[in-house]
């Protein structure tokens, strides 16, 4: 079972520099072709500084590998369960976000499997003003065994 | 391009209003590998298939949050213009290689919130080729009332101030110079569900979220099929009772299933599966 103590753990800050690269691959990943993400006219066209990213664009900024490895999940299959994100305003091309992460909940559920350990994981971006950009929630499942 | 050309506003907007279904094409292997790049969400069990079976998997399975992502793009292509202030959502079932979804939504919820925020719940889902419910959600969006609104907001003035009581004195006015007609009555496609946060706090401005402490999210599986029965239940329940007794009261069992099975190879697909099935655990 996981440790209730990882409750409240929180990562080091990440800066994040969205690259607009990064952005299109992310929407031609999903096959979404709004303009706004894909094309930097449009974008700028509709009043932006930049390509804007598509909402689940801020999974990318969330908790990072060194996070994750920092809280010894072990090695189990970790099931995304639920995702739910705030937004302040869109995340655009060229924005320096700072994220930090941390372990919101940690418990454990009986499932079809056997008892399974649900840890939740909250990730919060500021821009350079210190103002809030998205704020993400992500629950995972790790199966037991 | 022009990209203002259609904007939606606040007053065009009704409660049960559908969305257009996105129908995505498959989820293939070369888009989940693309998709998990893009993501950086490097889970093995999305690409090193010998790794899925051996963790008791049937094969490796496509990331649920690109389900989301389908919901996302769904919304924002409806929306245009609005601000998205939050997206929940639930991944309620895999997304195995090869699976056809489609997105919807609906307009669940619209309010007039404090300072004048025109704001709006869509709910909405995604289902796999075999009618199943694979991904769950929920999106608020704040409007302009009105181009009006919009001119004025851009132009750096504060937004069109309109109470619900004045927009219904107004559209009752309009309504009685209009012959009578029957509302066109819409079947609802299911009680809207409370996600995680069972009720979202009001997003009367960014600075409140901001500073509000979220409440503990609930046990995913208790909430989820608890509010899922009575919506299917009801349904399911109704057509048997009247068949089965006029057919054949003597036998019970066997005439349901007999005609049951000769039409199960083709109509299976016609017949409209329950829009949103009482989504239980994954399979």
């Amino acid at each position: 079972m996981l440790d209730k103590s990882l409750i409240g753990r929180v990562s080091e800050p990440v800066l994040h520099e969205v690259e607009k690269g990064a952005i299109r691959r992310f929407a031609e990943a999903l096959g979404d072709p709004n303009p706004l993400a894909l094309d930097e006219a449009a974008a700028r066209a509709a009043g932006y500084p930049g390509l804007v990213a598509p909402p689940t664009f801020a999974l990318t900024l969330g908790w990072g590998e060194r996070f994750r490895h920092s809280l010894d999940l072990g090695t189990r299959s970790m099931l995304h369960g639920e995702q739910s994100f705030e937004f302040g305003r869109p995340i655009v091309a060229g924005d320096r976000l700072t994220v930090r992460s941390k372990v919101a909940d940690v418990q454990e559920r009986s499932g079809a499997s056997g008892p399974m350990d649900v840890i939740a994981i909250e990730d919060e971006g500021r821009d350079e003003q210190g103002v809030l950009v998205f704020r993400s929630r992500a629950t995972f499942i790790l199966r037991r065994g | 391009m022009t990209l203002n050309v259609r904007q939606l506003y606040f007053e065009a907007v009704k409660v049960g209003d559908e969305l257009p279904p996105l129908v995505k094409p498959p989820v293939d292997r070369l888009q989940i590998a693309r998709y998990v790049g893009a993501a950086g969400d490097w889970n093995p069990l999305y690409i090193d298939e010998p790794h899925a079976r051996a963790s008791g998997f049937p094969s490796a399975f496509a990331p649920g949050t690109i389900g989301m992502g389908f919901l996302a793009e769904l919304a924002t292509d409806w929306t245009r213009g609005a601000r998205l202030k939050r997206l929940q959502s639930r991944l309620v079932k895999f997304i195995w290689p090869g699976d056809v979804l489609t997105a919807r939504g609906r307009v669940v919820e619209r309010r007039f919130e404090a300072g004048d925020a025109y704001t709006m719940d869509l709910e909405v889902w995604a289902e796999n080729q075999r009618g199943e419910l694979v991904t769950r959600g929920l999106a608020t969006y704040q409007l302009f009332y009105s181009a009006d609104d919009e001119t004025r907001q851009r132009a750096g003035q504060p937004p069109l101030h309109v109470t619900q009581a004045e927009e219904e004195t107004r559209l009752a006015r309009l309504s009685r110079a209009q012959p009578q007609r029957t509302p066109a009555v819409s079947r609802p496609l299911q009680p809207a569900r409370p996600l995680a946060p069972p009720t979202p706090p009001p997003l009367a401005a960014v600075a409140r979220v901001v500073q509000a402490a979220r409440p503990a999210s609930k046990p995913a599986g208790g909430a989820r099929s608890a509010a899922g029965k009575p919506a299917a239940k009801p349904a399911a329940r109704k057509p048997a009772p009247k068949k089965a007794p006029a057919r054949k009261p003597a036998r019970k069992a066997a005439p349901k299933k007999a005609p049951a099975r000769k039409p199960a190879r083709r109509p299976a697909p016609k017949k409209a599966p329950p829009r949103m099935p009482a989504s239980k655990k994954r399979k």
